[in-house]
């Protein structure tokens, strides 16, 4: 009987291969990894960390400590601290993830990296500021035009064995903290201009970067799959030509 | 007791050669789905994640392929979520692909031509059960290993989908002979091709 089974599959494997064959679209191409093509796609996959079982150094979220709080600072979005130009919401932002694991952060160093509007009238801000480590940590915030202050996600990353942000040709942070609008903000590296975000259900848009790298955008997708499981967006960096330069497919 | 150099570059030589041995092999996977303006980017794609995953890549003979294939799978799928991806394949099986035929092989022409059109009809699964095998070139095994399932549910996929090409197929020379000047419309494409 299971003699007769073999027999029947292999008949149909030499009925399908022999009827689907001649219709197959695509030619032989036997030198395609030599083709200049496969020669540039094998330098820019060597270019990248290798991974082992470990993520892919693009993103962070391997050594992050998140902080999630809304955390209202009337009013504060101009008081000056110790280093005379830091919000003090900034502050407190960038050094309540992770300060313990990940050594002390150089708020001398901190910086405001991107902002711009979000779809409900706000200001949001991402800022930055490196650790003991080599890591570093983010901060997002958003302001109201009446000059509240409201302090969003904080999370923080060893900086062993990732690279630092500003080498990293791709990185990308995000969440759902926008009234039903996924925010994601990220940098990438020259000559890429702009990046194409493929959400799980297929959508994809593509955003502009600003003069220095960076995006910031807000969009109704969502990274919950239709069982409710967590689903990888896909972030290319995109040269001028259109053409995909950095990617990362566990955003 | 080698260090973490020696390692990487051993990741390395053997990342390179399994490019070399496979790569256009996935292009090919790619191209056959998606046409070959995206192909490239799903190989690049499928090789990066390679290239992260290497220790999880089978190193045995024959094992690293249908690895890779279904990695292209996936990312293929991610590509084309959402879309009507009947009417995608349909319509790349059926676009302007250059046909691998020569000008004296009318009869060769208009199989092609039905076995794509009875393709389009099939279901996503059906497709791709036989496009593996017919196309990709693989047998049960590795075929079962790309698509995530037993070597014996593979099987009897393959069995039905058989049958229904066949049903298509037959549908599809039916609608060609009750079609006036058909072999008109054939020979002509057979012009062009020439």
């Amino acid at each position: 009987m299971r003699g007769q089974r073999t027999e029947q599959t292999q008949e149909a494997l030499a009925y399908v291969r022999r009827t689907l064959g001649p219709a197959d679209p695509v030619c032989e191409d036997a030198d395609a990894a030599r083709t200049p093509e496969g020669r540039a796609a094998l330098a820019r996959i060597l270019a990248e960390p290798a991974g082992g079982e470990r993520r892919p150094r693009t993103t962070r979220r391997r050594w992050i400590v998140v902080v999630t709080a809304m955390v209202t600072l009337a009013g504060v979005t101009a008081v000056a601290d110790a280093t005379g130009v830091l919000p003090s919401g900034v502050i407190e932002g960038l050094t309540r993830a992770g300060a313990d694991d990940f050594g002390e952060v150089d708020l001398k160093k901190a910086r405001m990296l991107v902002e711009g509007p979000t779809p409900d009238g706000r200001t949001m801000q991402v800022w930055h500021a490196p650790n003991a480590s080599g890591g570093g940590c983010l901060h997002t915030r958003y302001l109201t035009d009446d000059g509240t202050a409201q302090g969003g996600d904080s999370e923080c990353w060893n900086g062993e064995g990732a690279d630092p942000l500003d080498r990293m040709r791709l990185w990308s942070g995000g969440g759902g903290g926008t009234h039903g609008y996924y925010t994601t903000y990220g940098h990438a590296a020259k000559p890429a201009v702009a990046v194409r975000i493929t959400w799980p259900d297929g959508a994809r848009e593509t955003v502009q970067l600003n003069a220095n790298g960076y995006f910031l955008t807000f969009s109704r997708h969502s990274v919950m799959g239709p069982n409710g499981e967590f689903e990888y967006r896909t972030i290319d960096a995109l040269d001028p030509d259109g053409k995909t330069v950095a990617s990362d497919p566990y955003a | 007791m080698r260090g973490d150099d020696g390692e990487e570059e051993d990741g390395e030589e053997r990342f390179r050669a399994l490019f070399a041995a496979n790569y256009e092999h996935v292009l090919r996977f790619a191209a056959r789905r998606v046409g070959p303006e995206t192909a490239g980017d799903v190989a690049s794609e499928t090789f990066l994640v390679a290239w992260r995953r290497l220790a999880q890549v089978p190193e045995a003979e024959g094992e690293a392929l249908p690895w890779l294939y279904a990695v292209a799978r996936r990312t293929l799928a991610n590509q084309q979520r959402g879309e009507q991806r009947g009417e995608r394949l349909t319509a790349k099986i059926g676009s302007a692909t250059p046909l691998p035929v020569g000008p004296d092989h009318a009869g060769d022409v208009v199989g092609v031509l039905h076995v794509r059109q009875a393709l389009g009809t099939l279901s996503a699964r059906d497709r791709e059960t036989l496009l593996l095998v017919g196309w990709d070139g693989l047998d049960v095994a590795a075929a079962a290993q790309v698509v995530g399932c037993s070597r014996r549910t593979f099987a009897v996929r393959l069995h039905r989908a058989r049958r229904r090409l066949e049903r298509a197929l037959g549908a599809a020379r039916t609608d060609e002979e009750a079609r006036p000047g058909a072999g008109t419309a054939a020979l002509a494409l057979k012009g062009r091709q020439a």
